[in-house]
């Protein structure tokens, strides 16, 4: 076997990526870039659940910043794939439950898939709960204290001033939550019948040089994994523009901004 | 500028330094037991077979995983007793490496695997059967070396159930499953689906389709656990694993040769070939067997292949 025609020539990507049967078959990219989406949906959604609610309460309250926010920074350096091995080995076969998902959870994979889930989600909650609790903390006291003031109660603080004003901060622990996630939910491939666009690139480890399983599906698969980053951080980037209130993002359009000196002038007038 | 070049050199320096531990860390001397021998002169008288009386030296390899080290280990330190200059260089990496060490003379011995170093030298090989793969690899092997005769240890792929499937369907070889495998999953490494002596084969051969087939890391824990816990029905696992033994797994019988045979066997080079060398090797293959190769890699687990070795040889007097 010569260097040049080992499998391993960036050109044999290109030639992969224009077969159709690449794209639509039944171990093609599509099939496996819809779970791998769904993995992640699935795993930002939970630890947006449990992240969330904790960060505010925490932020609040100013208690037990040390304890969650030192046990989420823990987490943090969980390593993905040794967790995955070690619950794929010691969890999932105490999970009898098995369940069909059509088009996410094939049969008997259940036990796994909550395995995998488990691990993205101690993934994606130290992001999220980290900056929940910093964009409550970093919220201006005299906001706060004015909305006491108003007589507002705790909850209408967290819901009408607290939230809004960390919504940047928390919109950016989402975003790299999920970024994280759609990265590493390649390791679900691990666990049998699993998928993900993991699938392609752990399948190829065992045959490089093959020219349909190989190299060029492992090179795709990765450039999909990449390009999916990047797709879902302008989607996110998007919604943030969305949902944060313009008093607190500053993003007034050109006419809004030219009145506020108008405002100002006439006040100073007075 | 100058900072790149700093930054450029320290990272070189460093990799150097690792790569100097890598083979530092993993080569030793063994110097053979006193009054073993001298060193081969080339006057030495030659044998019947033709080979040097002397014991000669040889420096051993192995391939980049537990079982291979150990081979070298065990074959090297046989060799060693019998009075050859041993020098060690395992865990060299994949065959195309250390095949390329071998032909350059870094290293003159190499414990290898019948089929599998066939299929490398020849891709269109079809010998099964440790005879027919034992007569195929002398003719397709490189003139500088030589292969001595093969131990009855293999490390080959098995289709492997646990005691009860087989009981429930009477399974004793991979032709049994024929009527039952619709409704079985397979697990195996992700190459096991496309190549050879893999699915096709088992169509071809034995007229066995398995329901579902799912990708998973040859003999890995979690292959073994998937089948312990009935995710899986039949696994692809090495013969040599020791969890087929552990968890009574059943090792279905491949009597129409779909797997091509695995026998261990020393490749030398010819040029470095000593009498001692080829009787210590010999001596050491008629004792190995498939169990008590599962047995002693087991037994290294992640310590040390060479005490394994020399224990193992210690008990069967070839220490």
């Amino acid at each position: 076997m010569t260097a040049a025609d080992d499998g391993l020539d960036f050109s044999r990507v290109g030639i992969w990526l224009n077969d159709p049967a690449n794209w639509w078959g039944q171990n093609g990219l599509l099939v496996h870039l819809r779970e791998h989406v769904y993995y992640t949906l699935i795993a930002v959604v939970i630890a947006m659940i449990i992240a969330l609610p904790l960060g505010l309460l925490i932020g609040h309250t100013g208690r037990g910043v040390v304890l969650v926010a030192g046990l989420a920074n823990g987490l943090r350096a969980v390593p993905t794939l040794g967790a995955i091995v070690l619950l794929v080995l010691w969890l999932s076969p105490k999970i009898h439950w098995d369940v069909t998902v059509p088009a996410l959870v094939p049969a008997g994979a259940m036990p796994y898939f909550i395995t995998v889930q488990i691990v993205l989600v101690i993934l994606a909650v130290p992001p999220i709960l980290a900056n929940t609790y910093a964009g409550v903390r970093n919220v201006d006291p005299a906001v706060r204290d004015a909305a006491k003031g108003m007589g507002m109660t705790g909850v209408q603080v967290v819901r009408k001033v607290e939230f809004p004003n960390a919504l940047p901060l928390i919109m950016s622990g989402i975003r790299s939550a999920t970024l994280q996630v759609i990265a590493t939910a390649t390791v679900a491939a691990y666990a049998p019948f699993l998928g993900g666009l993991g699938r392609l690139i752990l399948d190829a480890n065992d045959q490089i040089t093959n020219p349909h399983t190989g190299y060029p599906a492992m090179v795709s698969a990765g450039i999909v994994v990449a390009l999916l980053a990047i797709v879902a951080d302008f989607v996110l980037i998007g919604l943030q523009r969305l949902i944060v209130s313009r008093g607190v993002s500053g993003r007034f359009s050109r006419r809004a901004t030219s009145a506020v000196p108008v405002a100002e002038v006439q006040l100073a007038q007075a | 500028m100058k900072r790149t070049y700093l930054f450029a050199g320290t990272l070189l320096a460093s990799a150097l330094a690792l790569a100097a531990c890598g083979s530092s860390g993993s080569s030793n001397e063994t110097t053979p037991p006193a009054g073993g021998g001298s060193t081969p002169s080339t006057s030495a008288p030659a044998t019947e077979t033709g080979l040097p009386a002397g014991p000669g030296s040889i420096t051993v390899g192995s391939a980049g995983f537990t079982e291979n080290v150990l081979l070298a280990d065990i074959y090297g330190d046989a060799m060693s007793a019998k009075g050859v200059k041993v020098s060690k260089h395992t865990n060299i990496g994949e065959r195309p490496i250390y095949l390329k060490a071998l032909n350059d003379g870094s290293i003159d011995f190499i414990p290898e695997y019948s089929g599998s170093i066939l299929a490398y030298l020849d891709t269109s090989a079809t010998a099964k059967t440790p005879q027919d793969v034992e007569a195929a690899l002398k003719q397709k092997l490189d003139s500088k070396l030589e292969a001595l005769p093969y131990s009855p240890a293999q490390d080959s792929d098995t289709i492997t159930v646990t005691q009860a499937t087989a009981t429930k369907y009477n399974l004793k070889s991979i032709g049994d499953l024929v009527s039952v495998a619709s409704k079985l999953t397979l697990g195996a490494p992700a190459q096991f689906k496309t190549r050879a002596d893999g699915v096709p084969a088992l169509k071809s051969v034995y007229g066995v389709t398995f329901g579902r087939f799912t990708p998973l890391a040859a003999g890995g824990a979690i292959t073994v656990t998937a089948l312990k816990n009935g995710t899986i029905d039949a696994a692809d696992i090495f013969s040599t694993d020791s969890a087929i033994a552990k968890n009574g797994f059943v090792t279905l019988t491949d009597p129409k040769s779909m797997f091509a045979a695995q026998n261990i066997v020393p490749i030398f080079n010819k040029a470095k070939l000593t009498q001692p060398m080829a009787d210590a090797c010999n001596a050491v293959s008629a004792k190995l067997d498939t169990k008590t190769l599962a047995d002693l890699v087991a037994k290294v687990g992640t310590g040390d292949p060479d005490k394994v070795a020399k224990t193992w040889l210690a008990s069967v007097g070839l220490g």
